[in-house]
């Protein structure tokens, strides 16, 4: 369980997150919704303390990490997962390297057989077996980010961060991506956060919801209390995101 | 923020990032084949530019001062004169500033782009420290084969002279030899040998600052790049000013 207190971050003059309140429970998927820019992806770097935190608390487990250096966080991040919005492929690797490489790095075991082996479950895993001897470059958007999901998981993560993982992506690729995410969560029951303008995806994987307006947590919630949500600024934003019907249908089925 | 305190705050990271790369000296883990792939990259990478600047630089020099020498009958001395400019003074200036341009402008690229494209970010997320990991394996990298290439550089240097000298001047490679040999001393080689030590780590802690610090996307790696040789350079020939003098100094000549 990730619990987020009053989280404060500006860049100069410019206050991204104004005071954010969030608490992400364990073994769910929790998306966190809003406009592009409004400091969505800024509150994932900041609870893996890649931006300092200025003000507030971050709460991993249990373990209160807002004052940790940059040695004292190497383990908390260990523990977490992350894909990258642009997937951050190590360009001088190769495919199998990149999946390899959190292992070989800081991994439990140098038996190269067992590495290879956990390696290949992944690439398997995301259907991307066949280019392990590939370099980053010579994959498409789509197939890097699944790449990236196999790095992310490879040492079996408690938590797993998503930024932005179906943006630029066509609608088929990024509903495969999706598939993806929800498998992940039901064979690895790990705790997700997915970071997301794309109403689409939120739909498919989420289990809780959080939308981000100004700087602060604006609701919070299950997809009932989504849609169903008064919040003037989230109804505006669901009503400009994604049709109503395809909101409705989807509650339907989920029910 | 005005420009005058962005300077201050960029100076005071840059002496940030040289005590965080001395540090990272001190606990483990240490990296060493990336240490030494780093080596025979920068070694490799810089071996036929380096060589033939100073190749031809001696070649220059003794074409320049042959005149002039020949002039007060002095014409045997220039081999001893190619040799000692060479080590002390061009072989280590000129395999900075090549160096520099070569490796210096390749490390802040990479760098740069690492960090544009979110791969500092992920070795960060992952648990490692990219200081260790990108930084401190290229420094020691560079501490080690930046001499190196100077002393070929002197090598070549006094090779090309050679060559000049008994072609231009008649002097005969055994004679042009000797004289160059002869007239180094100790302190010469030490000279020889530090000032190339300290352009090495002054070069690539210019251009690892450079790379983390890119900012706003390829057109930033561009830039980065560029200041990286600009300010390498310049900190090379100031920094040459400064080390003469501590070790005139140091070794009382």
């Amino acid at each position: 369980m990730i619990e987020i207190v009053d989280v404060k971050k500006s860049f100069g003059e410019q206050k991204v997150l104004r005071g954010v309140n969030l608490t992400i429970s364990k073994g769910k998927t929790t998306v966190i919704l809003g406009q592009s820019g409004c400091g969505k992806s800024v509150l994932l770097k900041v609870i893996l303390r890649l931006l300092p935190l200025d003000e507030g608390k971050i709460i991993i487990d249990g373990e209160d990490t807002s004052d940790y250096s940059e040695r004292e966080m190497m383990p908390i991040r260990r523990r977490i997962g992350m894909l990258f919005q642009g997937a951050a492929l190590f360009d001088s690797m190769t495919v199998w390297e990149n999946v390899a490489y959190p292992l070989l790095e800081h991994g439990k075991t140098d038996d190269f057989d067992e590495i290879d082996r956990r390696v290949m479950e992944l690439l398997e895993f995301v259907g991307m077996e066949d280019a392990a001897n590939k370099l980053p470059g010579e994959l498409s958007g789509g197939m890097k980010k699944r790449v990236a999901l196999a790095r992310a998981l490879v040492t079996n993560p408690d938590f797993i961060f998503y930024d932005e993982p179906t943006t630029g992506l066509d609608p088929i690729t990024a509903s495969r991506i999706n598939q993806l995410i929800r498998r992940t969560q039901k064979k690895y029951h790990t705790t997700s956060v997915v970071v997301t303008h794309d109403m689409v995806s939120a739909m498919t994987v989420g289990d809780y919801f959080a939308f981000l307006h100004d700087g602060k947590i604006a609701f919070a919630g299950t997809r009932e209390q989504l849609l169903s949500s008064e919040v003037p600024q989230l109804r505006e934003f669901l009503a400009e995101a994604v049709p109503r019907e395809y909101l409705e249908r989807f509650l339907g089925a989920k029910r | 923020m005005n420009r005058m305190q962005k300077f201050f705050f960029s100076v005071a990271d840059f002496f940030e990032l040289g005590w965080k790369i001395i540090k990272s000296l001190f606990y483990p883990p240490y990296y060493f084949e990336d240490t030494v792939n780093q080596m025979y990259t920068i070694g490799v990478e810089s071996f036929l530019i380096v060589g033939m600047s100073s190749f031809f630089t001696g070649m220059i020099l003794v074409l320049q001062t042959g005149h002039e020498l020949a002039v007060f009958g002095a014409k045997m001395y220039v081999g001893a004169l190619a040799s000692v400019s060479l080590v002390r003074e061009l072989g280590p200036v000129l395999t900075g500033i090549v160096v520099a341009g070569r490796v210096g402008a390749g490390i802040a690229a990479e760098l740069g782009s690492m960090k544009v494209t979110e791969q500092i970010d992920a070795l960060r997320a992952m648990g490692t420290d990219p200081i260790k990991k990108l930084v401190t394996t290229r420094f020691l990298a560079g501490l080690v084969v930046v001499p190196a290439l100077a002393v070929l550089a002197d090598g070549l240097g006094i090779l090309g002279g050679l060559f000049v000298a008994n072609a231009t001047f008649g002097i005969s490679p055994q004679s042009f030899w000797k004289t160059a040999i002869q007239v180094l001393d100790i302190n010469d080689l030490i000279m020889g040998i530090i000032k190339p030590f300290v352009f090495g780590a002054l070069l690539i802690w210019v251009a690892c600052y450079k790379g983390l610090t890119t900012e706003g996307g390829t057109e930033g790696v561009g830039k980065s790049t560029t200041q990286s040789v600009v300010i390498s350079s310049i900190i090379i020939l100031i920094g040459d000013y400064f080390v003469n003098q501590v070790l005139i100094w140091i070794l009382n000549i």
